[in-house]
């Protein structure tokens, strides 16, 4: 199958997870380590690190999905609808959102089986990092600061784990289709900045769901939540990805020609 | 070909870029825009811009490559390379036929951006910052588009590896953080190479450079990988060393 092939295949899962068959520890451990073997890293120094929440983590996925809820009406899957006894507001006016979501078991389909959150990461100095420090006779931080517990979180570090944790992710996105998988991306949470002059994270207030503070393990800047599992045989209520423009949510990316400009010099 | 394989086969190009074989722009053309055909963006709003400088820009290229220059030893690709080093890596080798810079973008509301954000007070930049001027810089929506440039790039990446085209990433660059207080990019200072103030063109805060075009049937002189048995090794002075973090380093299964 080609690239085209497979990543076509991928949508937004909102609220179609399959509760009943469920990806078992085993296979995400694999789909990840494979994704590791091939993703590409500046030194190879992953400067991020994964929270794996799985089938048995109902509590934490469900803190996530409130972490999620950044506004009073249509944050993402809607999972600020657990203090509204599953009231939500839609363009269809104030619905039920438990009529539309739970499966013939009462599960909410909004669940995905597996939660993965992303951070930011101090690296150990690997042995590229030694070996060329030690050749030109600086320290491991002076160069690489990456594994600065000073300065790793700053600016140039954050853009530089971005970038990289959305390589790897569409790596394992593509692991995931070969494996019949969803995959999901989830940016809507409330964001942390290194305020460098004061040491610490300034951290952004969420109104309408819980705070990251909510989850202790998370303690370096949140950068990405996916979420995977399979794709149940349902509509997906939730879904945006309409091919009918005149529905509310048509998918319509800018042009290429918005995006992209060639420069046109003489030639040397 | 699996996705493994076919990712397995991508490897950082320094000084073995062909410069007789060259991509025509078509080409490249046709691989972005197959890229944006299936590349994730939250709201379907794309914040970056893509700068593609070609194979006729080739002051263009050689300003970017001075600007990827931050350390007076071992910078990337070595384009500060001593006189006995340009001749070992050949420089017409070092300069890729393509280079792509990506740089942050002010988004114009699309339909579903009117739409849903009307329903909200104050209108959709309220809610959708990627489509304010007051906003579209700040962290939040800088850390959005690095991941969207991720993803868009390793597709990318896919599309050119399955046309034996290579590509390699360079994130070693002065960066741009915005102070929104001072309503200014902080730049930070190149000591040894160019600013990205040498490229007029560049206004917003670059995200990354990508290279593109046919590897040279050639040793790459400048490559930190060697291949044993078919297996890929990264060297220094002989001693392997490939090597990342185990899984178990950067995965926490919270069991």
């Amino acid at each position: 199958m080609s690239i085209e092939e497979i990543f076509s295949k991928r949508r937004q899962i909102r609220a179609a997870w399959d509760q009943k068959r469920l990806p078992s520890k085993e296979t995400i451990h694999d789909l990840l380590q494979r994704t590791l073997n091939i993703a590409p890293s500046k030194q190879n120094l992953f400067p991020f690190k994964i929270h794996a929440y799985g089938p048995d983590n109902l509590e934490e996925r469900k803190i996530i999905g409130q972490i999620c809820a950044l506004h009073p009406t249509g944050s993402v899957n809607h999972m600020d609808s657990e203090n509204k006894k599953g009231m939500i507001k839609t363009e269809m006016g104030n619905i039920n959102v438990n009529e539309h979501v739970l499966d013939d078991e009462g599960n909410d389909m909004r669940l995905s089986p597996w939660v993965l959150v992303f951070e930011q990461r101090l690296c150990e100095p690997n042995n590229f990092i030694k070996e060329y420090s030690k050749l030109h006779n600086i320290t491991d931080e002076a160069r690489f600061t990456q594994v600065d517990g000073k300065r790793f979180r700053e600016s140039t570090n954050k853009s530089l784990a971005c970038v990289e944790i959305g390589m790897f992710c569409k790596i394992l996105a593509g692991l995931c289709l070969e494996n019949n998988l969803g995959i999901s991306y989830i940016k809507s949470f409330p964001e942390w900045t290194w305020a460098g002059q004061r040491g610490e994270y300034n951290k952004n207030t969420n109104k309408v769901g819980l705070e990251w503070d909510s989850l202790p393990e998370i303690t370096e800047c949140p950068i990405m939540v996916v979420q995977i599992g399979y794709v149940a045989d349902v509509d997906d209520f939730f879904a945006s990805n309409s091919i009918d423009p005149n529905w509310f949510h048509w998918e319509n990316k800018p042009s290429l020609e918005t995006i992209l400009e060639y420069h046109k010099k003489e030639a040397r | 070909m699996s996705i493994e394989e076919l990712y397995s086969k991508r490897r950082q190009i320094r000084a073995a870029w062909d410069n007789e074989k060259v991509p025509p722009k078509e080409l490249i053309y046709d691989l972005l825009k197959r890229t944006q055909n299936i590349a994730p963006s939250k709201q379907n709003l794309f914040p970056f811009k893509i700068h593609a400088f070609g194979p006729n820009n080739y002051k263009e290229k050689k300003i970017v490559e001075q600007i990827c220059c931050l350390f007076e030893v071992g910078a990337v690709n070595n384009f500060n390379y001593n006189e006995a080093e340009r001749d070992k890596a050949g420089e017409s080798n070092t300069l890729p036929p393509w280079v792509l810079v990506f740089e942050l973008r002010k988004c114009k509301p699309n339909k579903f951006i009117i739409e849903y954000g009307e329903r909200f007070e104050g209108g959709p930049s309220t809610r959708y910052t990627q489509i304010d001027e007051n906003k579209f810089r700040e962290s939040s929506n800088r850390t959005l588009a690095a991941i969207e440039v991720g993803m868009f790039t390793k597709i990318l990446a896919g599309l050119c590896l399955e046309n034996d085209l290579a590509i390699s990433y360079i994130k070693s660059f002065p960066e741009w953080a915005w102070k929104g207080q001072r309503n200014e990019y902080s730049k930070n200072k190149n000591n040894v190479g160019l600013s990205w103030d040498s490229l007029p063109e560049i206004t917003e805060a670059p995200l990354l450079v990508v290279q593109i075009g046919y590897k040279a049937d050639m040793v790459d002189p400048l490559s930190s990988t060697v291949e044993v048995d078919g297996v890929i090794y990264s060297t220094k002075g002989g001693v392997l060393i490939e090597d990342k973090p185990s899984i178990d380093t950067i995965v926490q299964f919270k069991d």
